[in-house]
């Protein structure tokens, strides 16, 4: 896979920081996105039983 | 023989080489000072959920204070009395019981075990919930009274001398080899080459 | 016709695995700091034994093995899966040295676990080990997670072309950048990152829970390890059960479900391809056979009555279940309950989970994502060919990172894969019911092992018989490995006594 900002010299640069941490966010999001699901499911199965 | 009959031979022996090796002798480990142990509690939690108990054991780690409230986590294991850095018998997983109190109960313990430290013995007596309503499902015991039965100590780390001089020996072995391949050997490599 | 391998075979393969041991001596000197900082002098020594031993292997081929010559694959392969063994022997002596284990069997046992992030433990007493050996259970296992042979890539090799072989022979196969030790760097990048960020929140989290701040940053950090290398160890017996709180569940799931992402995923999302996420197979099959296997838990428990409420039912049926699929192993519950408590279905819904695991190129195990995925597409367009008018050419289609068309060959050696980890579950799970245990707890157990999750439901214990010791050890290795590299270093050992 070929990225094009980062090259070789500059993985831990500076400017590419702001992606990185936009980066983890996004994965963040939607690990608790699946987490909010799991709770609704829960509270179904609790109406439902 | 053959080689492959030799071979298998080899690896055979290295394999009951490798179960048997270092094995420990177990002996009789300590039993759990209560009358229902955790473990107990743990395998039926039908049968005592909501139940009064009394549970005695090592307090072990910390306790984490949650405003008025706390945790304790208190083993009735084989190590409850005596832990193995201690020497004491290898018998097992820890074991044991989340006990939720007031924090002025939880002010009373001294030690809390550790590597370093032999926690106080305590009893305590509540109610044990299976799934615990009030703390997410946990299972615990909810404790209205505590009382220290055993002062804890602190465990003195002891070094063996045989064990610092295997550790000086080797030690000193391996800087040999690495001076050995950085500096001697690729020397030589380096004319040959 | 098998060729026996010839001196200068040995000698690569010596040369690199000697680095590699070497690397995990390195390594030890962390737990060695620690255990220095926190005056633990008996731990101390047994750091300062076990980095000499890996010092004395790692030089000693050094200087055996001279060789110019730059690794084949079956090289590759060999030493990736051999290294590994000999990391699991010299890697063992702490536990071994500190007197919690039962046996040397037991220490490998644990060390194994800790490599391929798995999780199970033999160790005794582990409420009173030493920090120092605390860290080095972690430590390992957060290195075996990125990949010992990783670690090895980004300080001790100089990029040789054969760098690639070794870093496939580990189960790895993704280029995130054109050079693969670049990549490695890249993988440790995104690993080094989330530790910093974790470990940072768990100890803050921690903290506000009533942990004084040292023990709150150890654990932290302990956490983070266990966590992101979807590994399953944490410094207390109660596991997480110990921090009684959502905060600190919530914080730890983001961890390890983050940690069971393809690091060529991480790298897309972060190099600003966001929408990835949302695309990508695994993510998209992970979210599909997570929420199905959470769904049968949760109205499973419900209906049992387990749990007094839905919030109570929420936690601890998405926490075992998300730990499970992600393989990390990780527990709120104690591990009987899932016998005493959960009950068949509750086993079974999780028994699936851990089987299908992570991401590929992650620190995860199991069958995996783009597997399941791969298989999926396979299976429907097998559908469409049987409807489709004869001459029709249908094709199919799957997204990693970019579009990849289906082609048979991916399909055989997903398939290939697939039966092996199958077999290798039921394996595990037969010879667990031989001797003596219940079918379907010793499924559990076994898929566990083999998948590298390290739930357990209670038979894995110093008890266990050392049958199914040695059993669960080599499951861990080869479902770790993904069974071509371990085959490869048996092909080796099979050539040099039968090859011409």
């Amino acid at each position: 896979m070929k990225t094009d900002r980062s090259t070789e010299r500059g993985l831990a640069s500076r400017e590419n920081w702001p992606g990185y941490l936009g980066g983890m966010l996004t994965e963040a999001a939607f690990i608790l996105g699946l987490t909010l699901l799991a709770f609704i499911m829960a509270v179904i199965a609790k109406a439902v039983f | 023989m053959s080689r492959l009959s030799r071979s298998i031979a080899v690896a055979a022996l290295l394999a009951v080489l490798a179960l048997g090796a270092g094995c420990r002798a177990a002996g009789t480990p300590e039993p759990s000072p209560n009358e229902h142990s955790s473990t107990e509690l743990i395998e039926s939690p039908k049968e005592f959920d909501g139940s009064e108990i009394a549970f005695a054991g090592e307090v072990i780690g910390e306790a984490m204070k949650r405003g008025d409230m706390a945790w304790l986590h208190i083993n009735d294991d084989a190590y409850y009395v005596k832990n193995v850095e201690e020497g004491a018998q290898l018998g097992g997983y820890n074991t044991g019981m989340a006990v939720w109190l007031p924090a002025d109960l939880a002010d009373r313990v001294t030690y809390f075990g550790d590597y370093k430290h032999e926690g106080d013995i305590v009893e305590v007596e509540g109610v044990y919930n299976a799934a615990c309503g009030e703390h997410g499902g946990d299972t615990d015991i909810h404790a209205t009274s505590l009382s220290v039965v055993e002062t804890g100590h602190v465990v003195v780390d002891k070094t063996h001398p045989a064990k610092t001089a295997w550790a000086i020996g080797l030690a000193l072995l391996a800087v040999g080899l690495c001076v050995a391949d950085r500096f001697w050997l690729r020397g030589v490599r380096g004319h040959r080459a | 016709m098998l060729l026996r391998p010839r001196l200068d075979d040995h000698r690569v393969i010596g040369k690199y695995t000697g680095k590699i041991i070497i690397g995990v001596g390195l390594l030890m000197v962390i737990p060695l700091v620690t255990s220095i900082i926190f005056g633990e002098w008996d731990t101390v020594l047994d750091f300062v034994i076990s980095i000499a031993l890996c010092m004395i292997f790692g030089f000693g081929t050094q200087i055996l093995c001279r060789t110019d010559r730059d690794l084949n694959w079956s090289h590759g392969l060999v030493v990736a899966s051999g290294s590994w063994v000999v990391a699991t022997i010299l890697g063992a002596m702490p536990h071994w040295l500190s007197g919690h284990e039962g046996s040397y069997l037991d220490a490998m046992f644990d060390v194994m676990s800790g490599y391929t992030t798995t999780g199970l433990y033999l160790l005794q007493d582990l409420d009173h080990i030493a920090h120092g050996l605390n860290m080095w259970r972690h430590l390992l296992t957060y290195a075996g997670g990125q990949g010992i042979v990783v670690i090895a890539l980004t300080f001790l090799f100089k990029g040789t072309a054969g760098a690639y072989k070794l870093y496939v022979g580990e189960g790895k196969d993704e280029r995130l950048l054109p050079n693969v030790v670049h990549t490695a760097r890249a993988i440790w990048l995104v690993s080094l990152t989330w530790l910093v960020i974790g470990t940072a929140l768990l100890a803050i989290t921690g903290m506000a829970l009533g942990q004084e701040p040292v023990r709150a940053l150890l654990h932290g950090l302990w956490v983070f390890m266990g966590a992101w290398s979807t590994g399953g160890f944490a410094p207390q017996s109660y596991n997480t059960l110990w921090y009684h709180s959502l905060s600190y569940e919530v914080v730890s799931i983001v961890i390890f479900i983050a940690g069971s992402f393809n690091f060529a995923l991480h790298w897309a999302v972060w190099t600003g391809k966001r929408k990835e996420i949302l695309k990508n197979v695994e993510t998209v099959s992970f979210a599909i056979t997570l929420s199905l296997t959470v769904l049968i838990a949760t109205f499973a428990l419900a209906k049992a009555g387990v749990y007094p409420d839905a919030m109570s039912l929420f936690r601890k049926a998405f926490y075992q279940l998300a730990s499970g699929h992600t393989t990390t192993g990780f527990s709120t519950i104690y591990a009987r309950a899932f016998v005493t408590q959960w009950g068949p279905i509750g086993l079974v819904a999780t028994t699936i989970a851990m089987a299908i695991g992570a991401s590929a190129c992650s620190t995860g195990g199991g069958i995996k994502g783009i597997r399941m995925g791969v298989m999926f597409k396979a299976f429907i367009q097998d559908i469409r060919k049987a409807v489709s008018p004869e001459r029709a050419i249908v094709s199919a289609k799957f997204h990693h990172v970019r579009d990849v068309f289906l082609d048979d060959g991916l399909v055989r050696t997903t398939m290939t894969i697939t039966i092996a980890y199958l077999s290798l579950y039921g394996l595990t799970a037969i010879v667990g019911t031989l001797c003596g245990y219940d079918f379907l707890q010793s499924a559990f157990e076994g898929v566990s092992a083999a998948s590298n999750t390290g739930l357990s439901c209670g038979v894995t214990s110093p008890t266990m018989p050392d049958v199914m010791k040695a059993l669960y050890i080599a499951a861990m290795w080869l479902g770790r490995l993904e069974f071509m590299s371990v085959f490869a270093l048996g092909g080796y050992f099979v050539t040099m006594v039968r090859g011409r």
